[in-house]
């Protein structure tokens, strides 16, 4: 560290049953990944074992339970969108109005 | 006797301090407890400001997602896109020209000073100093009135963009630019006078928000205030990008300068005031060896939307923002023109991980000072605002946008571009 072209960053990637989403966790090396651990566990809903503070982080406390905001499947919140990321035309032809 | 009286006035109370605050500039909650002045125990909760700005990222284009970007933050507008930028281009493997590869340096530096000044604005009017904010801010139009004249606006600027840069940089900018660089090195002796030397400010910040290097090893503490506390950690530095690989930038740390390291927030204001002059140094240095050229990879953005969508990638783009290390994660999936998976990390996410144990057992007046210690930006929040004119009459989009195009142009005629 403290040298030009001195870091060297790693990516691990590993691959989790959709049945079992449970990793370690890493607070008890690196104090500071508790935020990114909990992140991940409101937004991606992967348990971390041993991870001591599970409260919500940017999610409100009141947030249902089985939604999780980065999910693509079927636990994931576009049912929860009401007007964004749709048109005007979309949104009037399920009001039943005309395009007039 | 003497025991009763000590455990009545070692009663504990709870301060809940946010998330609306007079001392907070943007949202956030923090509960400490306290036993007569001394904080025993304390909660941080944030989210206060959360948008969903990536998720909307992930619905629009990749152009849209770069404009966007910019609106995450006000103060960090370059920063932002910077990230998305660097992103973007490792997962679609587009080289920028080098002319827009020193544009952009260039604009970098020129967000950090203002942000650096106005941090140290911001911490002078925490302890209670406010002409010195006041002067600090005036000292800060300076730079901002070379961003208006080179980029059209004083936040928001809309100057980068998936393999290179929008505008270029003329001659009469660069004879701006040496007029701002003159006024700030001036300005910079005066800053170092104002707050270093002073025995008021010293007694403020000394030994206040004290950060050890080891605790900021283990919180990932980044940017200035992991600088602070004597870590040699700038991605400028440790992972060169742009024009910062030709040029040998060096992490500022305190024990450079002044032979020790404290890590409180008096080495945080050395560390800010020292990197203003940095900057300079690396403004001077790309204008004057500025390669001619191109600005732009890919000029048609059509052309470039029509790439994205046949392109599949991702990347990480890593750029050290005024605050620390922001970092945009960017995937494509070659169906779609825009990112499917967006991912943003701004410094203030690590950075506020270092209040809890910095509060701990500090005093009630110093809370505000440890919370604007490591310059929090927490993502400035959605508002409203009306614009009235001297005669009581709300002002229209379009009248708006005419007046501050006239003011541009003033600007323009000031500064001689």
């Amino acid at each position: 560290m403290g040298t030009p072209w001195g870091e060297v960053s790693v990516t691990l990637k590993f691959d989790v049953p959709k049945s079992d989403l449970v990793v370690p966790t890493i607070t008890d090396l690196m104090m500071g990944a508790e935020t990114n651990e909990r992140e991940i566990r409101e937004m991606l809903g992967v348990e971390f074992e041993g991870l001591k503070n599970k409260r919500h982080l940017f999610l409100p406390d009141d947030w249902p339970e089985g939604k999780y905001p980065w999910r693509k499947d079927e636990h994931g919140v576009e049912d929860m969108i009401k007007y964004t990321h749709k048109s005007v035309t979309e949104i009037r032809a399920k009001r039943g109005e005309n395009n007039g | 006797m003497a025991n009763d009286k000590v455990s009545k006035i070692s009663k504990r109370y709870e301060i809940p301090i946010g998330p609306i605050h007079p001392a907070l500039k943007e949202p956030i909650r923090v509960e400490a407890e306290v036993k007569g002045e001394k904080v025993v125990k304390v909660d941080v909760k944030r989210g206060f400001a959360h948008r969903g700005i990536e998720y909307m990222g992930m619905k629009r284009n990749a152009i849209q997602t770069l404009y966007l970007s910019e609106r995450i933050c006000g103060i960090c507008s370059i920063s932002h896109p910077y990230a998305f930028v660097l992103a973007s281009e490792k997962a679609l493997g587009i080289e920028p020209p080098p002319r827009a590869q020193y544009i952009r340096t260039i604009i970098a530096e020129l967000e950090r000073i203002h942000s650096h000044i106005l941090w140290l604005g911001v911490v002078a009017h925490e302890i209670g100093f406010d002409p010195i904010l006041f002067w600090t801010w005036k000292l800060r139009e300076k730079v901002l009135d070379v961003l208006e004249a080179i980029t059209g606006n004083r936040i928001n600027y809309a100057m980068y963009m998936i393999g290179g840069v929008r505008r270029d940089i003329k001659e009469s900018h660069i004879l701006a630019l040496r007029d701002m660089i003159d006024y700030y090195r001036k300005a910079a002796d005066q800053m170092k006078d104002i707050f270093l030397s002073d025995p008021i400010y010293k007694a403020r910040t000394k030994d206040v928000a004290k950060l050890s290097q080891d605790l900021a090893l283990k919180l990932n503490i980044v940017g200035p205030t992991a600088r602070a506390a004597g870590l040699r950690v700038d991605i400028r530095q440790d992972i060169p990008y742009d024009a910062y690989a030709d040029i040998d930038v060096r992490a500022v740390v305190p024990q450079d300068i002044m032979g020790e390291v404290n890590g409180d927030a008096y080495d945080a204001t050395l560390v800010r005031i020292y990197e203003i002059e940095q900057s300079l140094d690396i403004i001077e240095y790309c204008i004057n060896n500025m390669p001619e050229g191109k600005l732009l990879a890919i000029p048609n953005y059509v052309a470039l939307l029509t790439t994205i969508r046949k392109t599949q990638g991702e990347g990480i783009g890593a750029h050290e923002a005024p605050r620390g290390e922001v970092i945009h994660y960017v995937k494509y999936d070659g169906t779609r023109d825009g990112p499917v998976v967006w991912k943003v990390i701004a410094p203030s996410y690590n950075n506020i991980n270092c209040w809890g144990p910095l509060l701990l057992g500090a005093e009630v007046a110093d809370i505000p000072v440890v919370i604007a210690f490591i310059d929090p930006c927490l993502c400035c929040n959605d508002r409203i605002a009306f614009v009235k004119d001297e005669n009581g009459r709300v002002l229209d989009y379009f009248e708006i946008h005419n007046m501050s195009v006239n003011k541009t142009m003033k600007i323009k005629r000031m500064l001689g571009v």
